[in-house]
């Protein structure tokens, strides 16, 4: 069975002076279900990509899952990133735990870039040597992202973008060798291509295009066999738990393409994901 | 942050103390609420769909899933629906013993929690389900400091 | 769906306080024992699925990182699940989607805390509410539950003795279980007399807080016959409820002494697993419930009895090992709570139960089982039920 995305919705804007995460969300998903033609009834599940320190609640779901539709519904929440969380929400439809999921995401950060950066280190040693402007400096812009997954029926592709889900995977650098700049994030990269390329219907270089975060992703392009696909332009980059989605609304694809999207999650190039999809 | 080594039990562990701030945006509902406080009123909300009355006021219905409107909400007296006595303190607890008791004021469709004055002599604090309170706004402190709930005797 | 089976299961001796080892060696010590009984090789492992309670808890930020992967190799794709308490649940649930969708053979599933690490644990719990109307007022893990017995003595009519009686019969499980963190006996008379820590709970019905971590491994069929007894999935749901404890007293569609979303994941699991009658059906139970006043909720929503007649199974002995339905008979989160484990750690008992070799408080002729867990503000809950037979 393949899985459609429908609704897909993403606002790239930090919250405005005033605005709560819990009303940004509930807007978010909002849309998301005007979009997709769906309402909140006829949805099964939520999966959320969100991160408590940002946001500064020790369980950033307790606040804000129902603010993305979660109420009386199956809800889980990953840290990985938002691209991670459409895959499972697309595996829960597959296994047949559910027929249309709420897919969330949000990086809308209370606290200073600085000091998320700094505590996402271990203490014993990462602290004391890393270089905290590299990771500060990563690309971590703001938004929130949600969109709508289904099982997708011959014959009814429903409204929304029309993207079919292809496959996804996720992974991580090694923490050591990526602090010290030792082979990572190369490693990690060229791992998620060659995952990524055996969990999909093999790509056609000529007829393939691919999004990536800013960075180094030729370890990414080699491992999956997408060295000579067409590369869209990188554009701005966001945080992990939106990144993904917002690049998955912002591809132009051309007449008869499928779209491969990798980006990092957080820190940068530590944790890594990746999704094909093509158009139903 | 800053870390210094300690020993725990005969093992060298690190001990940090975080210091990260964060500035939580209140939302529409919640600071209507928070000012409504400074003026002595009690700011609800009423679901358009399910016409709910909401409290703590929210701009968005968990279960319709759709907005709300704000309005000032007139009564202060309702029913104790739950509470309890605290006598263990944490970080940044109210000083103990302290009262917590949800009430649903008349002409609301949720309960409000809110500290609640209590007999400190006695473990259930002198509250009882059921029993009718008020919801009284004290002159000083911001937000739910200001608001306590009293038995009406 | 794919069939799902536990085929490893591995979970920590249980201690106040594990200042000798990292968190993720602390996993290595559930992990080693649940991938040597798969009967798979390491490289036979698609994934890892990692939970651990809030950040705020560790001290890090997605400890995994830093904490396990060195151990594990970077080479082995990890998701990281939270969901509060209700982690354990979900980080099952989560794997279990892994495996029933085919997207993976055989996945690792690890849960683990180090709640010893933070200097005071209900501070950063208080930081799960709303900062302008649930935070001030004081909650925290402990006034939330004791605002849900005030209203079950209220409501149904427990009393603390129902409740010190759930603690003792618990204490006795923690005797007999060599995993659990407290194993001294207590009796009925001492929880009575024990200090109020918020009303009406007493500092001995209080869940321990707890290091320790649990690791199952979920394969499908295909692998399943890899060791002697695997352990079958027959059904498992989730529901999240509101995240406003006042919307959840004397309403009509949720009621916190109800746990509302409990029952309606319960029914759903049921379902699945072809349960009609749960409590003729389910041999052996193991509830989420840090305090006394939770496991006999629990018990209700579950359909182990009508609404409000929990005490009934109390005063019976029902819920005792030996009993007609032993509820946690391991002693439960009450003699051993590492918050992103424990619900990780109910699974792994029902599996030891299942293949009856649970040692001391093994229920005898154990053939279906169910496991709970719980997170946010009573809020989250999950359900699975297995059996030993496949589906």
């Amino acid at each position: 069975m393949t899985t459609s995305i429908a609704g897909l919705t993403v606002d790239t804007r930090a919250l405005a002076d005033g605005e709560s995460i819990e009303e940004r969300v509930f807007a978010t998903v909002r849309a998301a279900l005007e979009q997709a033609e769906v309402e909140r009834s006829q949805i099964d599940a939520v999966v959320i990509a969100a991160d408590d320190v940002a946001d500064g609640r020790s369980i950033t779901t307790m606040l804000h899952a129902t603010a993305a539709g979660a109420h009386f519904k199956d809800e889980i929440r990953t840290t990985n990133g938002s691209l991670t969380a459409l895959g499972l929400a697309s595996l829960r439809v597959q296994a047949g735990l559910a027929r249309q999921v709420i897919v969330a995401g949000w990086w809308l950060p209370h606290a200073d870039a600085e000091s998320i950066a700094a505590v996402s280190l271990d203490a014993g040693y990462g602290r004391l040597v890393a270089v905290r402007e590299r990771l500060v400096a990563a690309p971590a812009g703001a938004g929130s992202a949600a969109c709508i997954v289904r099982a997708a029926c011959a014959g009814s592709a429903g409204s929304g973008d029309g993207l079919t889900l292809d496959g996804f995977c996720f992974g991580q650098a090694d923490y050591h060798a990526w602090l010290a700049g030792d082979g990572e994030p190369a490693a990690a990269l060229g791992r998620l291509g060659r995952e990524l390329a055996e969990r999909c219907a093999p790509f056609a270089q000529a007829d393939t295009a691919v999004s990536v975060a800013p960075g180094d992703w030729e370890p990414f392009f080699d491992g999956a066999g997408l060295s000579g696909a067409r590369r869209l332009p990188v554009g701005a980059a966001h945080h992990g738990l939106v990144d993904g989605l917002a690049r998955l609304a912002a591809a132009q694809l051309l007449p008869g393409e499928r779209l491969v999207v990798a980006t990092t999650g957080d820190p940068a190039f530590l944790q890594v994901e990746a999704v094909s999809v093509s158009h139903a | 942050m800053t870390l210094r080594p300690v020993e725990v039990r005969g093992h060298l562990a690190l001990e940090e103390h975080w210091d990260l701030r964060h500035r939580h945006a209140l939302g529409r509902a919640g600071e209507a609420f928070a000012r409504g406080v400074e003026r002595g009123a009690i700011v609800a909300a009423r679901c358009a769909g399910c016409r709910r009355v909401l409290l703590p006021p929210r701009v968005f219905c968990e279960r319709c899933f759709c907005d709300t409107e704000l309005f000032d909400f007139e009564s202060r007296e309702g029913e104790l629906l739950s509470f309890t006595v605290v006598r263990m303190p944490f970080a940044g607890s109210p000083p103990t013993p302290f009262g917590i008791a949800y009430a649903r004021l008349d002409g609301s469709d949720t309960a409000l929690g809110a500290l609640v004055e209590i007999d400190p002599d006695q473990a259930d604090g002198g509250l009882a389900i059921g029993t009718r309170v008020e919801l009284a706004i004290l002159d000083s402190g911001f937000g739910m400091e200001r608001l306590r709930y009293r038995p009406v005797r | 769906m794919r069939r799902v089976a536990i085929t490893g299961a591995g979970q920590t001796v249980h201690a106040s306080r594990r200042p000798d080892v990292t968190l993720g060696e602390l996993c290595l010590e559930a992990i080693v024992p649940a991938v040597g009984e798969s009967g798979l090789a390491w490289d036979e492992v698609d994934a890892v699925v990692f939970g651990c309670g809030p950040d705020l808890l560790q001290g890090v930020r997605n400890a995994y990182l830093p904490e396990l992967v060195p151990l594990l190799g970077a080479a082995k794709p990890m998701l990281r699940i939270h969901t509060g308490g209700a982690t354990g649940g979900s980080l099952f649930q989560a794997g279990a989607t892994l495996v029933a969708s085919g997207w993976a053979r055989a996945v690792l599933v690890v849960g683990a805390e180090k709640a010893s690490e933070p200097g005071d644990v209900q501070a950063v719990l208080n930081t799960m509410w709303n900062p302008l109307f649930e935070q001030p007022i004081g909650l925290n893990a402990i006034n939330m539950l004791a605002l849900q017995s005030v209203r079950q003595m209220h409501v149904h009519g427990y009393t603390l003795e129902h409740f010190a009686e759930v603690t003792a019969k618990n204490r006795r499980g923690g005797v007999r279980n060599p995993f659990a963190q407290l194993r001294q006996e207590v009796t009925v008379a001492e929880v009575l007399a024990s200090e109020v820590i918020a009303w009406p709970i007493k500092a001995l019905e209080c869940c321990p807080r707890s290091d320790g971590a649990c690791a199952l491994v979920l394969v499908g069929d295909e692998l399943a016959g890899r060791a002697p007894a695997p352990v079958r999935l027959r059904g498992m749901a989730e529901c999240t409820d509101s995240m406003y404890i006042g919307d959840r007293l004397g309403d009509s569609l949720s009621e916190y002494i109800d746990a509302t979303t409990l029952r309606a994941a319960a029914h759903d699991a049921y379902r699945q697993a072809g349960i009609g009658s749960p409590f003729d059906e389910i041999d052996v139970a193991e509830i989420y419930s840090p305090f006394p006043s939770a496991e006999m909720k629990a018990c209700e929503a579950v359909g182990f009895c009508e609404r409000g007649e929990a005490d009934r199974l109390v005063e019976t002995g029902a819920l005792e090992l030996g009993g007609v339905l032993p509820v946690n008979p391991s002693g439960g989160p009450m003699c051993a709570n590492p918050i992103g484990a424990t619900g990780l750690v109910r699974i792994a008992e029902c599996v030891e139960q299942l293949r009856g070799t649970a040692g001391a408080h093994q229920v005898d002729g154990a053939a279906r089982a169910i496991a709970t867990s719980s997170g946010g503000s009573s809020q989250f809950y999950t359900v699975a039920v297995f059996g030993k037979e496949a589906p």
